[in-house]
């Protein structure tokens, strides 16, 4: 047999607005608002540029419940260009895609197969050699082992099971379809090409089981390359698979460590290190940046009493820069460089506030008492946000101590106010 | 833990200033402005805790370089004089740096933590806070304990802070909070997010395009595509339809045409068929056969001739064989001759070039003129020698020349420079004038801050002596002023709503008696009235009147029932009935009035009775108010002091009051600006005495000069723009005396150096000489001869030696010449020979050269004519061949013609031909017509078909009945495109619409927004809850103690006025502090400032006090708190002061010099004082 090439990709996630877009003079809205059409308009490119011969989908095209049919539309005339171009393309339905009913009035156009969601089923490729089985969702929540009725392998064929699961468990991804490297091993397929998890792994190499991470990083959490897998096969053997990255913005975390910086001037030329070097690993691509200042500084007290100016100095600095960069958001963790052990230990008003501070955080038994001042707001906060992926939820023990530790610091250059070198 | 002493080796202004403070009791600390007070307070911070980054205390020693020490008690007991051994103690300093910077007496680091472990582990900034206490910090409490309304626990919890604007932080908690969230507000920055969310979500909502929306648009599309196409299939079976008819229309003729065409051809289908070209064939071959006859002829006669002329020619073959050779003599023979002419030429140059030689070793060696030119010559190294020796000798001289120069200009330099130096003075005295100059400026400074405090203490004088007239007071000193007590501003408004309670219902009850007094009179005329002319019955007479009306109704029953018995008469008896009814009734009516007037005048009676009793209460209580006023209106007046005039109206009071507080802070404000003003007199006049006595120093300075008139100049002023001209001239003078010692030295500098090279480039030049002589001999000249003549005779063994190497080269090119010149001769001699030619002249080589070369000649060009010939013979014989296959090739093609004819003569197969080229003709005619038919796009059988059963007649009727329902259709056509353009148009309007994104990112930026607020809001709100939370807490646990021994110390400093503390509640239930004087309870706002900072005061001693309940002492640094105290209750502060010293060190820092004074009168010998001089600073 020939050489064939095929690509894998999964989490497209269609129109997912870009998370914790904070506007600010000059942040390039635009570019942000269309990362993931643009992402996939580039996948797309490259299938046809590259003459692949297939394009394996391996679920959540879409962002949950799509409201909006244009996202529909848009995927339907990408996947037209690749059927002008002669390449086929197989879908699975992903959890989110369940989720979107209204995904099920698209009419695919020619050379798209989207397989069934109620029985596995296969789809061959006689010219190609290359047999494809797999099921998509039917609803959002599926907790069996969907593989189990996967069929066996066509002999003489280079067969390809799709399936979008969380394997035995990720972290962040909802455990649906789970299943283990055993179970698909046992299968005797020669690829499996897996959706779900939205950073890219590896997961074994014989056969070859891949995640290969959706197209387009959304959120801080999702950071580093985001991309596809070209997979080159030939007598039934992988020969190759290389990587393409076809996303346009690059997140990153960068964090800033702040302890020897004594003025602003240290502070803007740690920064700038950290971020020159998340800009060489966009690679020419904007870069979403999350910037978190941290370590025990002499500047501490200032960040915490003019959060809203450095935050504002630091975005005009990134923006004054030869970079393409947007500033996500700015945390301040910095600590004040002080001995807290000792500061707790005081027998004075400071001491009582940092002990109840540690006791709050250690002990869970006064909490509710505290968070009682949060009723009224509670309650007039929007569900959405409650549901948002990135929302406090003071319920959750990390976030509420990651929370009190920020009081923790905040309190101490206000109580210690008018200290000063005098 | 507490300091023994305090070392300033390099800081601030100190230069190894030791401050002892090991004595027990109190130390003060004093120094004026720029002594170093408030280095002296950094400094002790910095020992503890090290030096910042940035330092304002480097101006007279470098950054690296400061140091401060201590020595350091480890004993808890401040009264312990000194350690009772060396282990309670240690001597550290610190130094400026990042590491190590604590170190002990032999310079060994010793670690942070030995000092952290005596500070309780408290942080720089806490102990700073905490155990540092100045005026501003008193103040600042002051302030927050009135901003705080009295609240108990903010007071103490800031009191326990160190002094910490509490409220302050409180209110911008508050106030972050209120800008971020209101439960029920539009504008904070949350709620403005909520609304932007709920805003996009909307829009987001609107935005989207619904599946169905997308559908019907579709559907629509899908439809006017359909109808578009069923008219447009229509459309096109009718164009076909008249297509159709117009191509039959069109083909008809031809068809006919057609039919005949073939008929035609059909007639000589059997003629046999030639070749198109058969007559041409013909023709052709015919004439070629004729042409190839006459050739072959021609042919067989050229061979005969070329045979003839080979047997001819001969060659002469053992010429042939060396024609390699021959010719490369040819090519050598211009060498030859050329050699030869060379040869000559180098002979008569060997000759000249050895006639020179004898010449110039005729010069060289005059004595041995035929020596071998060879010995002459001088051996490369020596001849490098002497030339190094030559440059060697020329740089020592050229060196020596410029030095020497050099020298001389030098020497004219240190003249002159000496020469100036003479001139100017060399001795000044006036190092210390520009410390004096800035001591002066500062003082200076000093002098225009004591003008405008002069001036502003005038005019508060002024306005003081205003007031006091204003206030009607009889004259009052200031203390006097300001120790008077007069009713409080509260005090006078109790008073007067208490006065106006009492004015307005003295006059209430005056108008009720007024009331109650025209209500008696009012009812007592009513009674009256009721009385008069006996129109009121008595009770008695009522009832018998009752009784009366009672008989005489009985009376009228009687009689009705016996009339209506026995009276036939009914109309009469109804008429008497009726007379004596209406009697009755007119009777009861009277009787009916009279009882109501007596129940009425009964009831009077009472009111009467009661408006009697009310009138005489009222009464009372007017005789009580007015003896409350009586009584209040001289307790008023025993509460103002005897040298006031009680004010008259409240209104009066009021403003009086105000006007009196005013005037006593203005005269705290005189005190302090008269202390002040007293504070720098000094420190200016000493700037004066020290510029003075500088200036006597200088001699520029006389009495004359001193004599200043004070009312038109300053006299620091003058003094310093004196000084400062003195030093600009001593610094011009110093400046060019400099300049010129620095020339001299120079000069010096360079002459020293000069000479010694003159002397090294002497011994130099002697080494030099020494080789020079050793070196010469060899070329025969004599031992002193200089660098000149060795120069030119060395020139002469030079070019003998060039001559000698010319003639040896000539010499070898002439044998190499020779040598060429025979070889040639031989080699033409030799083929002489081999070519069997005879010398015609032996000797001469050119001369055979040439006989042998045109023997070549000869036999090449017979060779040649040769092969020409036999090429033209081949060619002959080629062109015989082809003629003759021609000819055949001819013959067979005219063959094949009769052949295919099937004829024998040349005019049966013309006739033949003839019928041939009519069939084509034919034939051509209808393929022209079939491919005008072809041209329909249609088979010929098609096209018969086609016009079968059509009536020609009738085809143009039906022609134009097609065109006109295709005009039709046309035209639904149209409509039907424009339908499905719109549809088309209406769904990319769907599809193009991206608003659905806008409005999730505009979410997605609310989501953001939202969640930043909501962090800061929540982090502001547990900060919020948890300070609360701890200020009670901490009340609640240290409220006694602390609280007790404020209300102790409290009670002092305030001289007793307020001796007790007490708490209150208030509507929030939360505890208030307020302070008992008399049998009042004063609130905090109730107190002066002076009082609140003083209590204040007391509350921060208290909480330290009760630090140390838990913790090792640690010294208190105070810094000037008692700007406000006057001068009693400094006093008291320094007594409380010296108890708290018995348990923890205290250095109190003032600049204020009465300020030791009143030390020492609180304290006596539990007081330790020290001067920062500025003398000793520096």
């Amino acid at each position: 047999m020939s050489l064939v090439r095929f690509v894998h990709s999964a989490d497209i996630h269609l129109d997912s607005p870009l998370k914790g877009l904070e506007k600010y003079e000059s942040a390039p809205v635009d570019r942000i608002r269309e990362a993931t059409r643009i992402a996939f308009t580039n996948l797309i490119s490259f299938c046809i540029d590259e003459e692949v011969d297939l394009l394996l989908i391996s679920g959540d095209l879409f962002d949950g419940d799509l409201k909006d049919f244009k996202a529909g539309l848009f995927l339907t005339d990408q996947l037209k260009r690749l059927s002008k171009a002669l390449i086929p393309t197989v879908i699975i339905r992903g959890n989110h895609d369940a989720e979107a009913k209204m995904t099920k009035k698209i009419h695919w156009p020619n050379l798209v197969h989207q397989l069934n969601v109620k029985k596995p089923e296969t789809i061959t490729f006689r010219d190609l050699g290359i047999a494809i089985h797999g099921q998509g969702y039917a609803e959002r929540d599926v907790l069996e082992d969907m593989t189990q009725a996967y069929p066996d392998p066509i002999s003489g064929m280079f067969n390809i099971g799709m399936l979008h699961t969380a394997l035995q468990g990720r972290d962040g991804h909802a455990a649906y379809a789970p299943t283990s490297v055993e179970k698909l091993r046992s299968k005797g397929y020669d690829y499996w090409a897996l959706g779900h998890v939205h950073k890219r792994e590896v997961v074994e190499t014989q056969p070859p089981i891949i995640f290969p991470g959706n197209i387009q990083g959304r959120h801080a959490r999702e950071i580093g390359p985001k991309g596809v897998t070209l997979v080159s096969i030939e007598d039934n053997q992988v020969i190759s698979m290389t990587e393409y990255f076809p996303d346009v913005v690059r997140w990153d975390h960068c964090h800033v460590d702040l302890s020897d910086a004594r003025n602003e001037g240290d502070l803007y030329h740690a920064l700038r290190h950290v971020i020159n070097k998340a800009e060489e690993q966009a690679d020419g691509r904007l870069l979403a940046c999350r910037i978190t200042l941290e370590g025990a500084t002499e500047l501490h007290t200032d960040l915490v009493s003019r959060q809203e100016e450095w935050a504002y100095g630091i975005r005009a600095e990134m923006t004054d820069s030869d970079g393409d960069i947007w500033i996500e958001k700015i945390r301040f963790n910095t600590q004040a460089k002080v001995d807290m052990e000792a500061l707790r230990d005081q027998d004075n008003p400071l001491g009582g506030v940092l002990r109840t501070l540690e006791q709050l955080k250690t002990n869970d038994e006064n909490r509710d008492d505290i968070l009682n001042c949060l009723t009224t707001i509670n309650t007039k906060l929007p569900p959405r946000y409650k549901q948002w992926a990135d929302a406090l939820n003071l319920n959750d023990p990390a976030q509420l101590n990651e929370l009190l530790s920020g009081i923790e610091q905040s309190i101490i250059p206000k109580l210690l106010q008018e200290a000063g070198d005098s | 833990m507490r300091l023994l002493d305090l070392r300033l080796d390099k800081f601030g202004p100190f230069t190894d200033y030791t401050l002892d403070l090991s004595a027990p009791g109190v130390h003060v600390i004093y120094g004026p402005n720029e002594a170093g007070k408030s280095s002296t307070l950094r400094a002790i911070t910095h020992f503890f805790y090290g030096f910042p980054s940035r330092t304002s205390d480097d101006h007279l020693h470098r950054k690296n370089t400061l140091r401060v020490g201590a020595t350091i008690s480890t004993s808890n007991i401040s009264t312990s004089n000194m350690p009772t051994s060396n282990e309670d103690s240690l001597a550290l300093y610190r130094k400026k740096g990042n590491k190590g910077t604590l170190r002990d007496e032999s310079d060994q680091t010793v670690d942070d933590l030995t000092l952290a472990t005596l500070l309780s582990n408290l942080p720089r900034d806490q102990f700073i806070t905490f155990f540092g206490l100045d005026s501003k910090t008193l103040v600042a409490g002051g302030e927050d304990l009135i901003k705080g309304q009295g609240n108990l626990g903010e007071a103490l919890f800031s009191a326990g802070m160190g002094g910490q604007q509490f409220q302050q932080l409180i209110k911008e908690l508050d106030a972050r909070q209120n800008e971020l969230f209101k439960s029920t507000g539009s504008n904070p920055k949350l709620n403005v997010a909520f609304k932007a969310l709920k805003s996009a979500d909307a829009l987001h909502k609107q935005h989207c395009l619904k599946s169905t929306e997308w559908e019907k648009a579709h559907r629509l599309v899908e439809e006017a595509t359909e109808a578009l196409a069923s008219i447009t299939s229509k459309h096109k079976a009718f164009y076909l339809k008249k297509e159709r008819l117009e191509r039959i229309r069109r083909t008809l003729p031809n068809l006919s045409s057609r039919t005949d065409l073939v008929s035609k051809l059909n007639e000589i289908e059997n003629v046999p068929t030639l070749p198109q070209d058969s007559s041409t064939t013909r023709l052709n071959a015919l004439s070629n056969i004729k042409r190839c006859q006459s050739a072959i002829q021609q042919q067989n006669q050229d061979i005969l001739n070329c045979e003839s002329q080979l047997a001819n020619i001969s060659i002469n073959e053992r010429v042939l064989a060396q024609d390699i050779a021959i010719d490369a003599l040819k090519q050598e023979r211009a060498l030859y001759r050329n050699n030869i002419d060379e040869f000559q030429l180098a002979q008569g140059e060997t000759t000249e070039k050895e006639n020179e030689l004898k010449t110039l070793i005729a010069d060289l060696s005059p004595k041995n003129p035929n020596k071998n030119p060879e010995e002459l010559i001088l051996t490369t190294v020596t001849r490098e020698k002497l030339g190094l020796l030559i440059e060697e000798g020329t740089a020592i001289e050229s060196y020596l020349s410029r030095v020497e120069t050099k020298q001389k200009e030098n020497t004219h330099q240190l003249a002159e420079a000496e020469e100036m130096l003479e001139e100017l003075p060399e001795k000044f005295a006036m190092d210390d004038l520009p410390l004096a100059i800035k001591s002066a400026e500062r003082a200076l400074i000093t002098e225009q801050d004591v003008d405008k405090l002069t001036q502003l203490l005038r005019e508060l004088q002024k306005t003081t002596t205003d007031t006091i007239c204003r206030l009607s007071l009889i004259p009052l000193n200031d203390n006097q002023l300001l120790t008077l007590v007069i009713p409080s501003n509260e005090n006078i408004i109790a008073r007067k709503t208490a006065h106006e309670k009492q004015i307005e219902e003295h006059e209430r009850i005056t108008l009720s008696l007024k009331d109650i007094d025209s209500e008696i009179s009012n009812l007592k005329f009513q009674q009256k009235e009721a009385t008069v002319g006996g129109q009121l019955i008595s009770e008695n007479d009522l009832f018998r009147a009752r009784k009366g009306r009672d008989s005489l109704w009985l009376e009228i029953k009687n009689d009705w029932i016996e009339k209506t018995t026995n009276e036939p008469n009914k109309t009469l008896t109804i008429a008497n009935y009726e007379t004596q009814t209406s009697a009755a009734d007119q009777y009861a009516d009277r009787l009916r009035r009279e009882a109501d007037q007596l129940a009425e005048y009964g009831l009077q009676e009472i009111q009467l009775e009661k408006l009697t009793d009310k009138r005489h209460q009222q009464q009372t209580t007017l005789h009580n108010i007015n003896n409350g006023l009586a009584v209040s209106a001289e307790e008023w007046q025993a509460l103002w002091p005897a040298e006031v005039a009680s004010p008259g109206s409240y209104a009066e009071m009021l403003q009086w009051e105000i006007s009196f507080r005013q005037l006593q802070v203005a005269v705290t404000e005189k005190i302090k600006l008269n202390a002040n003003i007293e504070d720098k007199a000094p420190h200016i006049e000493n700037a004066i005495n020290t510029l003075t006595s500088l200036l006597a120093q200088s001699g520029e300075f006389t009495t004359t000069n001193a004599n200043i008139d004070t009312n038109t100049h300053k006299p620091l002023s003058f003094l310093l723009e004196l000084a400062n001209a003195l030093l600009t001239k001593h610094s011009q003078i110093k400046d060019e005396r400099q300049s010129h010692l620095t020339r001299q030295k120079d000069a010096q500098k360079l002459k020293t150096k000069l000479s010694h090279e003159i002397a090294e480039l002497n011994q130099e030049k002697k080494q030099w000489q020494q080789r020079w002589t050793k070196q010469i001999i060899v070329l025969e000249v004599p031992s002193d001869s200089s660098i000149h003549t060795v120069t030119i005779q060395l020139s002469l063994f030079d070019q003998l030696a060039k001559l000698l190497k010319e003639h040896d080269q000539i010499d070898t090119k002439r044998n190499q010449l020779k040598v060429q010149i025979n070889r040639f001769e031989n080699t033409v001699a030799k083929l002489i020979s081999e070519c069997g030619i005879t010398d015609k002249n032996p000797q001469d080589t050119l001369i055979n050269l040439h006989s042998l070369l045109e023997a070549l000649t000869i036999t090449q060009t017979n060779k040649r004519n040769v092969q020409t010939i036999r090429t033209t013979i081949k060619r002959h014989q080629s062109t015989l061949a082809s003629e003759i296959q021609q000819l055949k090739t001819e013959q067979d093609q005219l063959a094949a013609l009769f052949q295919l004819a099937g004829c024998e003569t040349t005019e049966e197969l013309q006739l033949i031909e003839t019928e041939n080229t009519n069939r084509a003709d034919l034939r051509k005619s209808l393929a022209t017509i079939e491919k005008t038919l072809k041209a329909e796009s249609y088979t010929i059988t098609e096209l018969y078909t086609e016009i079968e059963g059509i009536n020609i007649d009738e085809l143009p009727l039906m022609i134009n009945e097609a065109i006109a329902e295709l005009k039709e259709l046309e035209q639904k056509k149209e409509l039907a495109i424009k339908n499905e353009t719109t549809a088309i148009s209406e769904f990319n309007t769907l599809e193009n619409q991206e608003g659905a994104v806008t409005a999730a990112e505009d979410a997605e930026s609310a989501l953001a927004q939202i969640d930043v607020h909501y962090r800061e809001y929540c982090m502001l709100a547990i900060t919020r809850q948890l300070l609360s939370e701890q200020i009670e807490s901490y009340r609640e646990q240290n409220q006694g103690p602390i609280l007790a021994l404020a209300e102790t110390y409290f009670c002092r400093i305030s001289l007793g006025r307020y001796p007790r503390l007490v708490t209150q509640y208030n509507d929030k239930d939360e505890p208030e502090l307020y302070c008992v004087r008399g049998d009042r309870e004063i609130p905090i706002n109730g107190l002066s400032e002076g009082t609140r900072d003083q209590l204040f005061f007391c509350l921060r001693i208290a909480s330290i006090l009760h630090y140390f309940d838990h913790h090792d002492p640690i010294p208190l640094i105070i810094d000037d708190i008692m700007m406000t105290f006057d001068d009693e209750r400094s006093l008291v502060a320094f007594q409380i002061l010296g108890e708290l010293a018995e348990k923890t060190q205290v250095l109190y820092f003032t600049h204020h010099s009465h300020h030791k004074d009143l030390a020492r009168g609180a304290l006596k010998e539990a007081c330790v004082f020290h001067d920062l001089e500025v003398t000793a600073a520096i």
